[in-house]
C-alpha cells in the first residue's frame, strides 16, 4: 500500500472545492483507480460535503422564507447577493420547493395511513408456541413453532400442537384437526381433539363446535369433536354448557358429557388419559428433538465432508466459554474458524441443538473467506428476533470492492444481497413481525456464469433476478451478524443482526433448487421419520 | 412517490460526483423529470435508488462533457466509484449532530462554511468578498471540514451508536 493519505485528503478537498489543476485532477483520479482504500476515502469525504450542504440548504431555505416575508433589503453577508436575477431565480426555487413539500407531506400522510393499517393487521391474537412432529394438511395454511397467529382456520393433519392466546388459555391440540381461532378467548373446534388450561386471567374461554360450545369457569379441561358429536372432560374447576339442550349448565371437575350427531346427550366420568397432557406432549418432544437431531448429525456429517463447502459454521459448542468458532468443514484451514465477539450461546433450532444469539450492536463472529469464485451459495438458519437497523447483517464483506457481498436483511424486513459492481438483489418482504422469533431458512445463490442472483426461503423459491458482472465473486475479510467498514474512519452506521443464527454454510458453486429445498429439510417442520 | 422518499439519498450521491452546486441541483431536477416521464419503465420490487442514480449518474456525465474546464471526474473514475458507493446513511442525526458542531467553529472559518455551503459560493467568489487569498479559503473550508467530520464522529459515537 503506497496511499499518501495526507496527499489524497488534499486532493478530495480541492476536489470538492472545485479547485483541482489539471494536474491535480489527474493525480486524484489515478489514486482513485488503482486504491480501493482511496475510493472509500472518497466516498467517506463527498458524503460529508454532501451532509454539509444540505445542513445549509436547510439553512438557506429558512433565509428564503424570511426574505419572502420581510421583503426589506437586509445588510452583512447573508444578504443573497443582490442581483435582482437571483433573487428571482431563488423566488422560483421556493415555489418549486414548496409544490415538493406538499407532495411530501401528501405522501407521508398517505404512507402513515397505510402503516397504522398494517399495524392492525399483524395483531395476532395467540402463538404456536411448540409443536411435535407437526404436519398441516395440504392446502391450508402452515406455521412454525413461534408463529403468531391471527384469528383464522388451523387445518392439522398430525402431531401436536402447543397454541397460547393473549389472554392467557393455553390449548394443546392433537391432529388431525380443524380449528378456527376466532378471537384472543374463542376457538371453534370442528373436529379434533384438545386440552384447555385456562388461567384465571382467561376465564370466560370459549371452545364452540357444531354441537356443543363450553365456557370456561376457570379450569383444565378436554375437548373432542367428531363427525359432528362432541364431548367435554372436565379436569380441574367447572364449565359451562352454552347449550340450552344440555341436561345441566355446569359440569365439575371428574363430570363429561357428550352429545352425539343427532343432538342426544349424555352425562358421564371423565377419562383424562384420552387427552393429550402437558407431561406427555413433553415426552413426546423429546423424542422428536432426538431423532431430529440425529438425522441433522447425519445430515451434517454429509456436509463435512462435500468438497464443495468452503464454510460451515454448525453452532455446536461444547462450552459456553467458546469463543472460537469451528470451520466445520473437513480437513478446514483453521485460519478460516470464527473468532466470536461478544455473543451468547443459545438454544437452537431444538433443544440440544445450539445456536449463536446476537444482541449487542458490537456482537459479531469474525472470519475470512480467501480466494474468489464464478459462483457461491450462501445459506443459514436464522431466527429474527427484530429489525432494528436500515440494514442487518447476516454475512457481510468488510470492504465492499467489486465483487464483494453483503448479505443483510433490510429494515422493511427484505433480504438483500448487495454485489458490489453488480448492484443490489432484494427479495420482497420476507421479515414482518410475525416472523420475528422463528426459524427461517436462507439461502441465495449467485450464479455469475449461469447470470443469476437466486433468492431461496425456507426452500422456496423467492426471487430470481439477471445477473451481470465482470470480475469473480468473493469476500475476503468478512463478519457475520455485524459489518466492519474496515477502512473507514469515522463512526459508521450501525449494522448488526438482532436474533440467533444456527448453521451456515458457504458453497464455492450453485446449488440448484433441489439442494436447497435439502437443505431447508432438516427444519422447522420436521419431515416425517419413519421409525 | 418513491423518488421523494429516496431524494436525500440522491443528492449525497449527485454532489459527490458534482461539486459544482447549482449543476448538481440542476441534475436533481433533471433526474426528477425522467423518473417521472419514465416510471412506467421501473420494475417494481428491484432497487429503486439504484435506478434514479443510474439516470443521475448519465446527467453527471453529460453535463462533465459538456463542460469546458471540467469539475467532474474522468466517466471511468465515476463508473469504479459507483461499483463501490456504501449504502447511504441515514442523515437526520448526523444533521443535528453537525448543527451544534459548526456553532463550535471560529467566527472566521464559520464564514467561509456559511458562504460555501449555504450560499453555494465558489472559494473565489468567497476569497473576493472576505478580501483573504484563494489559498486561504481552501485551507480554512479543508481545516472546518475536518474538524467538523471529527467533531460528528465523536457525537455519534457518544449516543453510542
Amino acid at each position: 500500500m503506497s496511499l499518501d493519505a495526507a496527499r489524497l485528503e488534499r486532493l478530495l478537498d480541492r476536489y470538492l472545492d472545485e479547485g483541482l489543476t489539471d494536474a491535480e485532477k489527474t493525480e486524484l483520479e489515478q489514486m482513485l483507480r488503482s486504491e480501493p482504500d482511496a475510493r472509500q476515502m472518497f466516498w467517506q469525504h463527498a458524503r460529508f460535503h454532501a451532509l454539509l450542504r444540505e445542513s445549509g440548504a436547510e439553512g438557506r431555505g429558512r433565509e428564503l422564507a424570511t426574505m419572502a416575508l420581510e421583503p426589506k433589503p437586509r445588510n452583512g453577508w447573508r444578504a443573497m447577493g443582490g442581483s435582482i436575477e437571483a433573487a428571482r431565480r431563488n423566488a422560483a426555487w421556493v415555489v418549486a420547493a414548496a409544490a415538493v413539500l406538499v407532495a411530501i407531506v401528501g405522501i407521508w400522510l398517505v404512507r402513515r395511513q397505510s402503516a397504522s393499517a398494517l399495524d392492525q393487521m399483524t395483531s395476532g391474537v395467540a402463538v404456536l408456541t411448540q409443536s411435535v412432529d407437526l404436519e398441516w394438511a395440504p392446502g391450508g395454511e402452515s406455521y412454525n413453532a413461534g408463529s403468531a397467529l391471527s384469528p383464522g382456520w388451523l387445518r392439522i393433519k398430525s402431531g401436536l400442537a402447543q397454541i397460547e392466546f393473549s389472554d392467557g388459555a393455553r390449548l394443546l391440540v392433537e391432529g388431525p384437526a380443524e380449528l378456527q381461532i376466532i378471537s384472543r378467548g374463542e376457538v371453534f373446534c370442528r373436529g379434533g381433539r384438545l386440552t384447555a388450561q385456562v388461567p384465571q386471567t382467561a376465564r370466560g374461554f370459549k371452545v364452540a363446535s357444531p354441537q356443543m360450545a363450553v365456557v370456561d369457569l376457570g379450569t383444565a379441561f378436554g375437548f373432542e369433536a367428531r363427525d359432528g358429536a362432541a364431548e367435554v372432560d372436565v379436569f380441574e374447576g367447572k364449565v359451562k354448557i352454552a347449550d340450552s339442550g344440555a341436561p345441566v349448565p355446569e359440569l365439575g371437575a371428574g363430570q363429561a358429557m357428550g352429545v352425539d350427531a343427532k343432538g342426544a346427550w349424555r352425562q358421564f366420568a371423565s377419562a383424562v388419559a384420552r387427552f393429550p397432557d402437558a407431561d406427555a406432549f413433553e415426552k413426546k418432544a423429546a423424542s422428536s428433538w432426538e431423532r431430529r437431531h440425529q438425522a441433522w448429525q447425519a445430515a451434517s456429517e454429509v456436509l463435512r465432508h462435500d468438497p464443495s463447502v468452503l464454510l460451515y459454521y454448525t453452532f455446536q459448542n461444547t462450552s459456553s466459554f467458546e469463543r472460537r468458532l469451528p470451520n466445520a468443514v473437513s480437513g478446514a484451514d483453521r485460519a478460516s474458524d470464527g473468532a466470536i465477539v461478544g455473543c451468547r450461546w443459545a438454544e437452537g433450532r431444538w433443544p440440544g441443538k445450539n445456536a449463536l444469539e446476537f444482541k449487542g450492536t458490537g456482537d459479531r463472529v469474525l472470519l475470512e473467506v480467501p480466494g474468489v469464485f464464478d459462483a457461491l451459495t450462501l445459506a443459514a438458519w436464522v431466527r429474527v428476533d427484530s429489525l432494528d437497523h436500515n440494514f442487518n447483517s447476516l454475512l457481510m464483506a468488510d470492504a465492499f470492492d467489486r465483487g464483494g457481498m453483503h448479505w443483510q436483511i433490510t429494515k422493511a424486513g427484505a433480504v438483500k444481497l448487495g454485489l458490489s459492481g453488480a448492484g443490489d438483489f432484494d427479495t420482497g418482504v420476507i421479515f414482518t413481525p410475525e416472523r420475528f422469533g422463528q426459524w427461517v431458512h436462507l439461502a441465495v445463490v449467485i450464479d455469475r456464469t449461469g447470470h443469476s442472483v437466486v433468492h431461496y426461503i425456507d426452500g422456496q423459491l423467492m426471487s430470481t433476478r439477471p445477473l451481470k458482472i465482470e470480475v469473480p465473486l468473493g469476500f475476503g475479510r468478512a463478519e457475520v451478524g455485524n459489518w466492519n467498514p474496515s477502512t473507514r474512519h469515522d463512526r459508521t452506521a450501525i449494522r448488526s443482526f438482532n436474533g440467533r443464527m444456527d448453521e451456515m454454510l458457504v458453497f464455492r458453486r450453485a446449488l440448484n433448487a433441489e439442494e436447497v429445498r435439502g437443505l431447508a429439510r432438516n427444519g422447522p417442520t420436521p419431515q416425517p421419520v419413519s421409525q | 412517490m418513491l423518488f421523494v422518499q429516496h431524494t436525500a439519498a440522491l443528492r449525497g450521491f449527485v454532489h459527490a460526483l458534482m461539486p459544482d452546486f447549482g449543476r448538481a441541483d440542476d441534475i436533481v431536477q433533471e433526474t426528477f423529470l425522467t423518473v417521472t416521464k419514465k416510471a412506467a419503465d421501473f420494475e417494481p420490487g428491484t432497487n429503486f435508488l439504484g435506478w434514479i442514480c443510474t439516470i443521475a449518474r448519465f446527467k453527471v456525465l453529460e453535463a462533465g462533457r459538456r463542460q469546458s474546464k471540467s469539475t467532474t471526474l474522468s466517466p471511468d473514475i465515476i463508473e469504479s466509484l459507483c461499483a463501490c458507493e456504501p449504502e447511504p446513511e441515514a442523515s437526520d442525526e448526523r444533521l443535528r449532530h453537525l448543527g451544534e458542531c459548526l456553532k463550535k467553529l471560529a467566527p472566521q472559518s464559520r464564514q467561509a462554511v456559511e458562504m460555501r455551503y449555504q450560499q453555494a459560493h465558489k472559494p473565489a467568489e468567497i476569497a473576493k468578498r472576505l478580501g483573504w487569498g484563494a489559498e486561504s479559503v481552501y485551507v480554512a473550508l479543508s481545516r472546518a471540514r475536518a474538524m467538523l467530520r471529527e467533531c460528528v464522529a465523536r457525537k455519534l459515537a457518544e449516543e453510542g451508536l
